[in-house]
């Protein structure tokens, strides 16, 4: 399963693809305030991407790569732990 | 003119695109000479008419794809599906154009560029003959203006890097993921990727209202690989990017405002002798210092972090145009080359030749071509009916000739059928006739052997004055919203007339005139004939093909089949059926989201098919039919179908159904739990092969459309999804019932029929009332319980009044208190204090001004 | 009034040439392609015939060689208009029966001095 909520936390893990946009983005307007943990995340599809810049949700880790480092440039580190 | 012209060229250039395109992907299928034909004529059509615009880019760009068909046609190239890529794209790019010049009335800015690039890739398969070698070798064209908004690191980082570079933009169009494109990833494959900026085509959406299956993003990318590797790359995503191949130099944009302070001078006049000197660590050195007494932001400052960045590597030339950018002197001593004035000597006005001069030169060529004409060979059966043409055409220029000109050629004239004299005379036209009046006439030795013909008397006979009328079918172009305004008042008119009906009625209570009633209902019955024919005709201007939303899967099926490495025949029935405009819009999106679907997990990869025993290639039937009002659409694939139990499994684990509930149900009923709302977004679904993903959206709007959805499905066989659809949404036809006093409308083309059921004949099955209708137990819903109306007072009638109504396959018997009359309605949408209600589907309005109520019965069930 | 036959499978082609032609003061009729021109040129009488190459069911040779055979047509002037501009093709042109070969687009004031000429009726 690639979306868990955890509380006040999302967490996406290993590839996440299109389908998850939805589940993302319904769980994100539910609790505009969570964080949304990347450190598990190995793929992020372009609509997850999306939404994350959509709902700019502060963020722990971010998947490797160039591409989702230059969508999620703009959004707030949540601290550790 | 031209925008009437232009008007008429839109959508005429839209359907040639579709039957090129439709063309093309039967011609893939199977060759055949017909279908290349049809995108042959289809295509140099579109060529000839675009050349009456301004749209050069456009012409160029279908004359390429026009020669590289010829090439195919007279079989010097196999039209393989990279080349069928490629006209497809070029062909989605005029479609682009078309869309933009509809609007704009002018291409868009990039057109020129795009065409090129677009050209080279269609003539390098020309003269390669295979797509292996179409590098598109796209002449140098400008560096795009945003590559100063990537990161100056990463501009710093390509121009070390150096040539070969590219920079592309990348514009996904909004219903890419359906196609299952990833754009992010095919930008993170991208060969040589050095940096990109990531931003929205117009804005970011907003988090209430974003729809998380389209796409907005935009990618600005920059790679240090050929272009031919990063057109390679991009070639299914090709319509959507604009690729250039850029230099090093091209990186170094400066941008921020310019900073006038003295330093800069003194720095420019050491740089430029540290340049010449070779001293390159100085320069290095005296750029960052002065990096550290000045802002950051400064267009200067931007120079100097290039020099720093460059001082070691770049050209000495390269490092003077920043020293230049810096202190603002002229790179070099390039003398500024004075305007040079054309005063050329007047050049001689043309001799006036009067008025009449341009259709004397007009008639000469004219004359010339005759000449040409005859001198080309013709089969005997034309020869006589051919000269006689050109002695018409010589007799009618006679009149705009010089007079010795015109003797001549009338001298040779009326030796009618000798072609020799004709030519001979035709051709004195080259050297201007000699002054003598008589022309040198070779002497004709023969007779005329053909009769002459009749000579008409000059001019010719007189056309009969009205050029109107026997034309052919001229079509109108009219505003839709036109049409909808007269659909809405048609509409009212039919409404209204029931009116009549009531007045009828009152009149008879009121004076007790059965006489006026009488008359008034047949005025009525004069007025409803009337205004339902004015419904039909307005209803028939609006009726569209179901073909006009179908045509676009066999791209969607090839493209994304392609993609998935499936392989899928698509078999499309029934796209003649009509069906209003708005219904069909309105189907449009679903009817995506279904295809998709079922082609990414109902039709398996073609290795899994083999396993199963069935054929490697799929099929995905697409059906449309009329049914009484409603238009059903169906979407059919031989896939590994739903499993009943998984989804039944689900849905008790998500809370969507009760065990109770549960152990009622058929299997096709819990199949039929994917449309719930709820079922697919709370949790992962590929498990059910994925089709609950977005159907709820499907019924959702199918449903608003004033019709229904349901799925069959049959495990290991395939599924098949059913829309059905009012025809039209203007008036519905309803039915009035009654419950406990209430009158209800329900919509006829929901019910089946009506029954008288005897109270004896209702049993109880699985606590539910049934009874037998010809062999078919149909379940009872009683109508006022499903209102909570509560329980009729006094004794259970003997007979209960039941309407079987269709709702999706089911029927169902729905008890009421009687039936009442039919009418036609405008249902309007709940809305204010209503619009919550569940049950109906909206509100009429009657003929005695009273508000009917209209039930929506697959709510109540 | 001079009468023009336009015959052309594209419509908007068909209507720039009706709109220049009739600003001119001819009248026009329209066929879509060349077998449609063979009835319409029979059952009424035209002064000239402008005629587009390539059309579906007949196309612009067929309708010209057929049309000199046919005593109603055999005497009307014909210009052919296309979008190929070489030698060949226009010679193709004249062999079929064409008074002139034109090359698309027709610009409107060499369409009405073309048709003023050859139509031989002042308009």
């Amino acid at each position: 399963m690639a979306l868990e909520q955890d509380g006040a936390t999302i967490r996406l893990t290993g590839h996440c693809p299109v389908e998850e946009a939805e589940p993302l983005l319904d769980a994100l307007r539910a609790a505009p305030d969570a964080t949304v943990d990347l450190t598990g995340a190995a793929w992020l599809h372009t609509a997850v991407l999306q939404v994350l810049m959509v709902a700019a949700p502060a963020l722990r880790g971010r998947p490797d790569g160039l591409v989702p480092a230059a969508c999620l440039a703009g959004l707030p580190i949540a601290e550790a732990g | 003119m031209t925008n009437a012209l232009l008007a008429q060229f839109i959508p005429e250039a839209r359907e040639l695109l579709e039957r090129a395109g439709s063309g093309m992907l039967a011609l893939e299928k199977s060759q055949s000479a017909e279908a290349l034909d049809e995108i042959f004529r289809a295509v140099h059509t579109l060529k000839g008419t675009s050349g009456l615009f301004d749209i050069a880019p456009l012409t160029h760009l279908v004359h390429a794809a026009e020669d590289l068909l010829v090439e195919v046609r007279d079989g010097k190239l196999a039209l393989e599906p990279e080349i069928v890529d490629g006209l497809l794209d070029s062909l989605d790019l005029v479609g682009h154009w078309i869309d933009v010049l509809e609007t704009r009335e002018v291409l868009p800015g990039d057109a020129e560029d795009a065409m090129a690039g677009r050209v080279a890739a269609l003539r390098g398969w020309l003269q390669a003959g295979g797509p292996a070698a179409a590098a598109s070798t796209a002449e140098s064209q400008p560096a795009p203006d945003w590559l100063g908004a990537l990161p100056e690191a990463e501009r710093q980082a390509a121009y070390a890097a150096g040539p070969p570079l590219v920079a592309w933009s990348y514009e996904p169009d909004e219903s890419c993921f359906f196609r299952g494109d990833d754009p992010a990833h095919l930008v993170a494959q991208a060969p040589g990727l050095l940096g990109l900026r990531v931003l929205p085509q117009a804005s970011v959406p907003p988090l209430e209202t974003c729809d998380p299956v389209l796409s907005w993003l935009r990618f600005e990318v920059l790679c240090a690989a050929p272009v031919e590797a990063v057109t390679e790359h991009l070639r299914y995503v090709s319509d959507q990017v604009q690729l250039s191949p850029i230099t090093p130099g091209d990186l170094i944009v400066l941008e921020g405002p310019e900073d006038a302070a003295e330093v800069f001078g003194d720095f420019g006049t050491r740089a430029r002798a540290l340049v010449a000197a070779g001293a390159r660590a100085e320069l290095k050195a005296a750029a960052s210092a002065l990096l550290g007494i000045i802002g950051p932001a400064t267009r200067q400052a931007a120079a100097l972090r290039w020099i720093a960045a460059l001082a070691a590597t770049a050209a000495a030339d390269a490092l003077l145009r920043l020293v230049c950018a810096i202190d603002g002197a002229p790179p070099g001593a390039a003398p500024t080359v004075p305007p040079v004035t054309a005063a050329a000597a007047p050049v001689a006005a043309p001799v006036s030749t009067g008025a009449e001069a341009p259709l004397r030169q007009r008639a000469e060529a004219i004359l010339a071509a005759q000449a040409e004409m005859l001198a080309v060979p013709v089969e005997a059966a034309q020869s006589a009916g051919r000269l006689e043409s050109v002695r018409t055409v010589v007799r009618r220029c006679l009149r705009y000739l010089a007079p010795t000109r015109a003797e001549a050629l009338n001298a040779a004239l009326a030796r009618s059928g000798d072609a020799a004299a004709l030519v001979a005379a035709l051709r004195q036209a080259e050297n201007p006739a000699p002054a003598a009046a008589t022309a040198p006439v070779p002497k004709a030795a023969q007779k005329p052997a053909a009769p002459a013909a009749p000579l008409p008397s000059a001019p010719a006979a007189e056309a009969s004055e009205s050029g109107a009328g026997a034309g052919p079918a001229r079509m109108l172009r009219v505003d839709q919203a036109k049409v909808d305004t007269l659909m809405n008042f048609a509409a009212e008119l039919v409404v209204a007339k029931n009116g009549l009906a009531y007045l009828a009625g009152r009149v008879e209570q009121v004076s007790g005139s059965r006489q006026l009633g009488r008359e008034i209902k047949e005025q009525y019955a004069v007025i409803d004939r009337i205004a339902q024919s004015l419904q039909v005709g307005v209803m028939a201007i609006r009726m569209m093909p179901v073909s006009q939303v179908f045509q676009r899967f066999p791209r969607l099926v090839r493209d994304t089949t392609r993609k998935l490495g499936k392989e899928v025949e698509l078999v499309i029935q029934g796209e003649d059926t009509e069906a209003d405009k708005n219904v069909l819009e309105s189907l449009a999106d679903p009817l995506i989201h279904m295809v998709r679907n079922a082609l990414d997990h109902g039709i398996e990869t073609p290795a899994e098919r083999v396993a199963a025993g069935k054929p490697a290639r799929g099929t995905l039937r697409l059906s449309a039919r009329q049914e009484n009002d409603n238009v059903i659409i169906e979407v059919a694939d031989d896939g590994k179908g739903i499993d009943p139990e998984v989804v039944r499994d689900k849905a008790l684990r998500v809370g969507l159904i009760t065990p109770e509930q549960a152990a009622q149900m058929a299997p096709e009923e819990f199949v039929n739990l994917v449309f719930a709302p709820g079922f697919s977004t709370k949790e992962q679904v590929s498990d059910l092969s994925g089709r609950g993903v977005g159907m709820d959206v499907v019924r959702n709007a199918v449903r608003k459309a004033g019709g229904d959805v349901w799925l069959a499905s049959r495990l290991g066989q395939g599924s098949c999804v059913t829309v059905q659809l009012p025809l039209t949404m203007a008036v519905t036809r309803i039915v009035t019932v009654e419950a406990r006093g209430q009158q209800y409308g329900v919509a006829m083309d929901t019910v089946a029929e009506t029954v008288r059921v005897p109270r004896g004949q209702i049993h109880r099955i699985k606590q539910r009332e049934t009874f037998v209708l010809r062999d078919a137990v149909i379940p009872l819903v009683r109508l006022a319980d499903s209102l909570g109306l509560g329980a009729a007072p006094g004794e259970p009638p003997e007979e209960e009044a039941v309407m079987v109504a269709r709702i999706g396959r089911e029927r169902v018997g729905i008890v009421v208190d009687g039936f009442r009359e039919r009418m036609e309605v405008i249902v309007r949408p709940l809305d204010g204090l209503l619009a919550g209600l569940v049950g109906f589907s909206g509100t009429a309005l009657l003929g005695d001004g009273r508000v009917l109520l209209v039930l929506n019965l697959p709510d109540l069930i | 009034m001079a009468r023009i036959l336009v015959v052309d499978d594209a419509t908007t082609v068909r209507m720039y040439y009706r709109d220049v032609l009739e600003e001119a003061g001819f009248a026009v009729e329209e066929a879509v392609n060349g077998f449609e021109g063979l009835e319409k040129a029979v059952a009424e009488s035209f002064d000239l015939i402008l005629v587009d190459v390539n059309m579906p069911k007949m196309d612009g040779y067929t309708f010209l060689r057929q049309g000199r055979t046919m005593p109603e047509l055999q005497a009307v002037p014909a210009v052919m208009i296309s979008t190929e501009s070489a030698a060949q093709d226009r010679e193709r042109a004249y062999a079929a029966g064409a008074n002139l070969y034109l090359v698309k687009p027709v610009r409107p004031e060499v369409l009405t001095e073309v048709a003023t000429v050859m139509a031989g009726v002042a308009p």
